[in-house]
């Protein structure tokens, strides 16, 4: 990993992948996110990378789902909360 | 979710029956709230449990316990976050323990990721490709399910809330009992793990 600095104390590389995940699932403080952001603006293969770890947890998001409940267990559910 | 100062307690032995008269009210109530739920109710019992039959189960004795608890939610905030708060709960305390999975698993905890990293060395510095997007392309499915239900239990259970079913971390933490901090070392080794299997997977696939 190259490690861009900054002459103003913004994130290095290091830095602002530490906070990758927390940057991406937006747990960040307002402040973080920005010093995230102001890295980004600056180094292009941080970005990349960050845009790849994105693109994966959206690409196991999407394509690891189980589509919908089987219809015997709504049917079950719907009789079960009537008996409750 | 709640914040009453015992917090949420789930206990068998609780009578929590609606008052007769707006029974039939409420039930219809928390039909709307349940019904559109359901396929995330199901889709992360079948990753926590890994078993069909096993899943609904477990999804039916989740909705059993949310309707006896129905007047414990406070309307307005994430319906969803309190079923599968409940349900990982359940889990956690009866289905586990069936499972007999021995002691905790910890996994290793590294610096950096892994797809980018070996997608990279693999390709070299000068590639005429993206690497990355390349394995991004080959993910099957079946190949991602595989590495999530292959997580130690802990793992597994952090990863489906969060990367499925898109809790936050408090949400999280509030449905395994377990702080923040604990929150993200498990989703980071977690999604790291799955990231090596996932790797693992396709280097397989590019050799048959």
């Amino acid at each position: 990993m190259s490690d861009h600095t900054h002459a103003d104390g913004g994130y290095t590389c290091q830095q602002a992948f530490a906070r990758l995940y927390e940057y991406l699932d937006r747990d960040l403080s307002p402040d973080e996110e920005a010093l995230v952001e102001r890295h980004l603006a600056i180094c292009e293969e941080c970005t990349r990378h960050f845009g790849f770890e994105k693109q994966l947890l959206a690409t196991i998001r999407e394509r690891c789902r189980i589509g919908r409940a089987p219809e015997r267990l709504r049917q079950r559910i719907a009789k079960l909360i009537e008996s409750l | 979710m709640d914040d009453s100062p015992e917090g949420f307690q789930l206990k068998d032995d609780r009578d929590t029956q609606p008052a007769a008269g707006g029974e039939r009210e409420q039930k219809r109530e928390f039909e709307i709230l349940l019904n559109p739920l359901l396929d995330s109710l199901y889709s992360a019992a079948r990753r926590m449990t890994r078993d069909r039959d096993d899943a609904e189960d477990l999804v039916q004795d989740a909705v059993v316990k949310a309707y006896r608890f129905f007047d414990r939610f406070q309307p307005g905030t994430n319906f969803k976050a309190w079923l599968l708060r409940i349900m990982t709960n359940l889990y956690i305390n009866q289905y586990r323990k069936a499972e007999k999975q021995g002691e905790p698993v910890e996994l290793e905890e590294g610096e950096e990721l892994w797809i980018w990293v070996k997608a990279w060395e693999q390709a070299g510095i000068n590639a005429t490709y993206d690497p990355e997007a390349a394995a991004l392309a080959k993910m099957e499915a079946a190949m991602i399910s595989q590495a999530i239900e292959a997580l130690p239990p802990e793992f597994r259970i952090v990863v489906t809330l969060s990367d499925l079913e898109e809790l936050t971390y408090e949400e999280i933490g509030a449905a395994m009992e377990i702080p923040i901090g604990t929150v993200k070392s498990r989703l980071y080794r977690g999604r790291k793990q799955v990231q090596k299997q996932l790797w693992a997977s396709l280097q397989e696939g590019s050799m048959a």
